[in-house]
């Protein structure tokens, strides 16, 4: 569309006979604010596209009828919808009259004559592409980018630098700035009973950060803080919690049926069949679940699950799920009906748990070292979450329950064994049947997670030309830990 | 008739909302007026043709809202018709250009033939407006439209604030509910974005199902049974239909799909960038630099540079023996499938529907074709759609799907990386001052009037902060074309947002400058989009109040709240009793919305 010349001269000179509102900063704001643009890294390249708006020769906002109808009030023409017509009119007339776009210059009559003339062309409306460079609240967020990676992104400002700094004095100096990641897989998390957590040492000047993780479908809480070199850790700000996605398929193959119409939903259900073996061989009334959905016959009874049965079922996963367990109210493993499949079995017995066997068989050794000696504290969540049944949520919750109940103080301890010793550097060292890395010096040491139970410790040494051998056998006991209310 | 399996054809419609009142010209909007002509007129056509001549078909598509709202607003419908009169101009001229090419002649009164239908399909038979073509055959029963969220926004990145995605999803449906007259029953997840959590907030919506990729299904916990082959529901029974990889990638790929033929038309090759400089002038870019005209004159012929001239008769051959193959395939596949699993399968074969027409300008004949064929010509698999599908087998497995999204390597990384992770903390640190804005004129918005300064910021505010969600953003970054383009859009939206924000913040709201950015960003302009990021009774978060499906009343907008009267949802204890009244009121309201309307 070509703009009529005339129109452009009427208005330019509106604006000069208004002479308390220069308008030749108009194009100046925008221009300062395009270099002030933000450090980010990729800010360098929409400045282009900022100004190139304005190298198009007619940027025109406004049909020309729009103007002349400036003056002369006459009802809108025919053609482009009228709804426009109106308000680009009024924003018209009224940028040219608010002077908060058009702080006044000293110089506006010095000679810059072509700024004048792009000014009267431009439309009015200002815009501006500077992002706030900070929101002044010190706070970190961490968003899961997949299975094995999280995104964090932290602003701390100065106050509470400033804070922190006067809290600890000189300790601060020598501090760096610190992401602590918590591991809080099926963790009601308080501060203090994460899994595992690492430290990430950012440095002060990055605000963001990628965390690889070493396992998939795991939860996780991060806080920015400072440590001191001798270990204080001094929290700035904690993070929302996330989980990652699962990497692979899901251990667990119960069938929860759901039925669910337009107009109603029931709840989930499974289909239980008794079978008097299982009972006999538990002596309790243990059922199984049948897996197959058309063979629903007399035999097969039906039991709906309520929502806390499937809070309950998921709560190891997902832990903003367990409020069910932590009221202490309900749980799958309700009287004589058991989820799990056949192959892997937990059984509940006085309130304790016992692995089958075939549990331990059937995680391959990758998945036991990550899960249970990479778990440390927490490996009966992580095999349940490789397959384990309801009861076993249960029985292992009911412990934490107990500490979740009384939230307000906890009380939580944990063991860890630690094996060293020395030979000849050029020995070697067998512990059963693996081989212990020595140090040059020929000292070694090896970190054992320390659950209830026995932990048998044998050490073979074979000096270098495999003539002498020495070796120690021993065994820690840890008894079985007792949990007063 | 006893078919052994089920095809559910998805097509999923959306274009970034770009709408510039303030240029007369501009580049990005040509994006709405190609897909226009490319994509949807053709595909309306085929919907048509395949009514009149009484073919049962089944599909499924979603049309998000920042596309129905472009397809629906006058401003952009003009300037669609200056569009396709320039182009019927320059095919006029092409006609007599090719005068003595037989070959680049027939071409040409092809697409002269085909600007003309395509003016008349937008000017004479659906008045301007295309929604009211897919709203007929949505309401004649052959396509089903899905529902998506406000401006396509990514959720599994905007899950940070709940409210986000609560008012990415509410206003999503509202949107459609408008446009479409009726309640959703289906859910497009932008980019198949899923997290755990997600499908509370789609059954608070009322909606029954949504789509997520392949291994959102495969990693599900417990291990689904059926495989992608059937729906699971979440524990919140709301269904998940997994993606099918296999028909995906005949289609999608482009070395082995069907779209890479020779004999189709070659995309990159445009008479905008072939002909004279002088002669085409007119008909690109005002400022003189060449883009695509539409009108492309030569096949893919193979893997070099030479291209030889398009022969439609060829392509439309390829195209029908495509669909054969296509419907060949799933036949093999249905019979596979039904002699493993104990029903019969579905599979979900969801696509871009720019895809069709745009890139591969002969997939809506392929579709066509297709319907035709599973029509006549086999007995073995039908087309359906999800909701008919859960009609007939309501007992589905339960299940948690796991995160997922169809994008590269499946997760988040494509709208999440070293060249876009720089949106989020302003994303979300707008996130949350909006839904500081709304707490602080809680007591206002009760009472005040839609057209009030202080209400018109409000909206406007959640306006822009929507606008600045969409994954288009992060997306265009990642990929590296008209990247300058998306930096300029996010960052006008959330200064512009900013602005208001500290305006509000203060309580003085310059109305001029409201005014323009109004005209600017008139995106749902007909919704009370700040009522969204309120959180329903003061003190208490949204987090803790979502589990009550009746609260979902609250976010439905008062003409479909209207029709209820006196007949209020029983408050009953059990699961099962409370989810039947609250679906019975949900379908008393639709009938009566029905009626009303």
């Amino acid at each position: 569309m070509q703009r009529p010349v005339p129109s452009r001269e009427k208005r330019k000179k509106e604006k000069q006979e208004d002479k308390s509102i220069p308008p030749a900063p108009a194009q100046e704001t925008p221009k300062t604010v395009l270099l002030k643009t933000e450090s980010s890294p990729v800010a360098s390249t929409p400045q282009h596209e900022i100004k190139q708006p304005e190298s198009f020769p007619p940027p025109i906002a406004v049909p020309p009828s729009a103007i002349s109808q400036q003056k002369s009030e006459s009802p809108p023409p025919p053609g482009p919808p009228p709804r426009y017509h109106p308000q680009v009119h009024e924003s018209k007339s009224s940028s040219v009259s608010v002077p908060t776009y058009h702080p006044v210059p000293s110089a506006f009559h010095g000679p810059i004559p072509q700024l004048r003339h792009r000014v009267a062309r431009k439309p009015a409306f200002v815009d501006n592409y500077d992002l706030p460079s900070s929101y002044n609240e010190t706070n970190l967020t961490l968003i899961a980018r997949d299975p094995h990676w999280v995104h964090a992104y932290w602003e701390i400002t100065p106050t509470a630098i400033e804070e922190i700094r006067s809290k600890i004095g000189s300790e601060f100096d020598r501090s760096t700035i610190t992401l602590r990641m918590h591991d809080v897989t099926c963790v009601d998390f308080n501060g203090h009973n994460a899994n595992r957590s690492f430290d990430i040492d950012v440095g002060p000047h990055a605000h963001s950060w990628y965390v690889n993780l070493w396992c998939d479908n795991v939860s996780y809480c991060g806080d920015i803080g400072v440590r001191s070199p001798e270990g204080n850790f001094y929290v700035l700000a904690r993070s929302n919690m996330i989980e990652t996605p699962r990497a692979g398929s899901s251990g667990r193959g119960e069938m929860i049926w759901m039925r669910v119409d337009d107009e109603e939903a029931e709840p989930p259900y499974v289909l239980v069949e008794e079978t008097l073996e299982a009972k006999k061989a538990k002596g309790r009334s243990v059922k199984k679940v049948l897996p197959s959905f058309e063979s629903k016959a007399t035999r097969h009874r039906i039991y709906y699950l309520t929502e806390d049965d499937i809070r309950a079922y998921y709560s190891r996963l997902f832990p903003n799920l367990r409020r069910v367990l932590r009221r202490g109210k309900g749980s799958l493993g309700r009287e004589g009906v058991d989820l799990s499949g056949r192959k892997y079995r937990i059984v509940l017995k006085d309130g304790e748990v016992i692995f089958d066997d075939i549990l331990l068989k059937n995680l391959s050794k990758r998945q036991f070292l990550k899960k249970i000696l990479g778990g440390a504290s927490e490996e009966l969540f992580e095999i349940g979450e490789l397959g384990g049944s309801e009861s076993a949520a249960k029985g292992g919750a009911s412990e934490r329950k107990e500490l979740a109940k009384r939230r307000q103080f906890f009380f939580e301890l944990w063991t860890e064994l630690l094996v060293y010793g020395r030979t000849e550097p050029d020995a070697e060292v067998w512990h059963g049947n693996k081989w212990v890395k020595l140090r040059d010096d020929g000292t070694f040491s090896l970190r054992f997670a320390l659950p209830d139970g026995r932990i048998p410790l044998e050490f073979v040494a074979l000096s270098k030309d495999k003539t002498d051998k020495r070796s120690i056998v021993t065994a820690v006991e840890r008894q079985k830990t007792i949990y007063h209310p | 008739m006893d078919y052994k399996g089920y095809l559910c054809l998805v097509l999923h419609a959306h274009l970034p909302y770009v709408r510039h009142p303030e240029e007369e010209y501009f580049l990005e909007e040509n994006w709405l007026y190609e897909a226009i002509t490319e994509t949807y007129i053709p595909l309306i056509e085929v919907y048509d043709r395949l009514v009149k001549d009484g073919v049962d078909f089944r599909i499924t598509m979603s049309l998000t809202p920042p596309l129905a709202s472009m397809l629906k607003d006058p401003l952009l419908q003009e300037r669609y018709l200056r569009h396709i009169d320039k182009l019927i101009e320059l095919a006029e001229k092409e006609i007599e250009r090719t005068g003595f090419e037989p070959l680049y002649h027939g071409l040409a009164l092809m697409y002269h033939r085909r600007f003309v239908e395509a003016r008349d399909v937008f000017v004479h038979k659906y008045k301007r407006d295309l929604t009211t073509a897919f709203k007929k055959f949505q309401n004649l029963g052959v396509l089903e439209v899905a529902a998506s969220c406000a401006t396509h926004g990514f959720l599994p990145n905007l899950r940070v604030n709940e409210s986000d995605v609560r008012a990415q999803i509410f206003t999503g449906i509202d949107n459609y509910r408008k446009v479409f007259g009726r309640d959703p029953k289906g859910f497009w997840l932008p980019e198949c974005g899923y997290y755990p959590g997600v499908d509370k907030i789609l059954k608070e919506a009322g909606i029954r199902y949504f789509f997520i990729d392949s291994h959102g299904i495969l990693n599900a916990d417990p291990v689904p049974r059926y495989s992608v082959y059937a729906p699971v529901y979440c524990p919140t029974g709301v269904a998940a239909f997994g993606r099918d990889w296999e028909s995906s990638k005949q289609v999608w790929s482009s070395k082995e799909g069907y779209p890479g033929d020779p004999d189709y038309r070659e995309y990159y090759r445009d008479i905008g960038y072939e002909l004279e400089y002088d002669y085409i002038k007119p008909y690109i870019h005002h400022c003189g630099f060449r883009i695509n005209t539409g009108m492309k004159y030569w096949r893919i012929t193979g893997n070099t540079e030479y291209k030889e001239a398009y022969r439609p008769d060829w392509a439309r051959e390829k195209a029908a023996t495509h669909a054969g193959n296509f419907m060949f395939n799933r036949e093999k596949q249905v019979e596979h499938l039904s002699a493993h699993i104990d029903r019969k399968p579905i599979i979900i074969a969801p696509y871009d529907a720019e895809l069709f027409g745009h890139w591969w300008f002969e997939g809506p004949m392929w579709i066509d074709f297709l319907a035709r064929k599973m029509a006549y010509d086999q007995k073995t698999v039908r087309l359906i759609t999800p909701t008919e599908y859960l009609r007939e087998y309501p007992t589905n497995q339960m299940s948690l799907p796991s995160a997922s999204s169809w994008g590269w390597k499946g997760y988040s990384e494509f709208w999440l990386e070293g060249g876009n992770d720089w949106l989020y903390p302003h994303l979300h640190a707008a996130g949350r001052r909006m839904v500081r804005l709304a707490e602080k004129y809680r007591s206002f918005l009760k009472t005040a009037s839609k057209r009030t300064l202080i209400r018109r910021a409000l909206n406007q505010a959640a306006r822009e902060l929507l606008l600045a969600e969409a994954s288009d953003w992060p997306f265009i970054m990642k990929t590296g074309t008209m990247v300058p383009y998306a930096h300029k859009r996010f960052k006008s939206h959330i200064s512009r947002f900013t602005r208001l924000y500290e305006d509000l913040m203060k309580g003085q709201v310059d109305g001029d400058w409201l005014r323009e950015v109004e005209w600017r960003d008139n995106i749902f302009s007909d919704l009370d989009c700040v009522s969204y990021y309120l959180s329903k009774t003061e003190g208490q978060t949204a987090s803790e109040s979502k589990e009550h499906p009746e609260s979902c009343e609250k976010r439905i907008p008062e003409e479909f709240m209207r029709p209820i009267s006196g007949i209020k949802a029983e408050k009953t204890t059990g699961p099962r009793t409370k989810m039947a009244a609250f679906h019975a009121t949900k379908s008393r309201e639709r009938r009566k919305a029905v009626l009303v309307s």
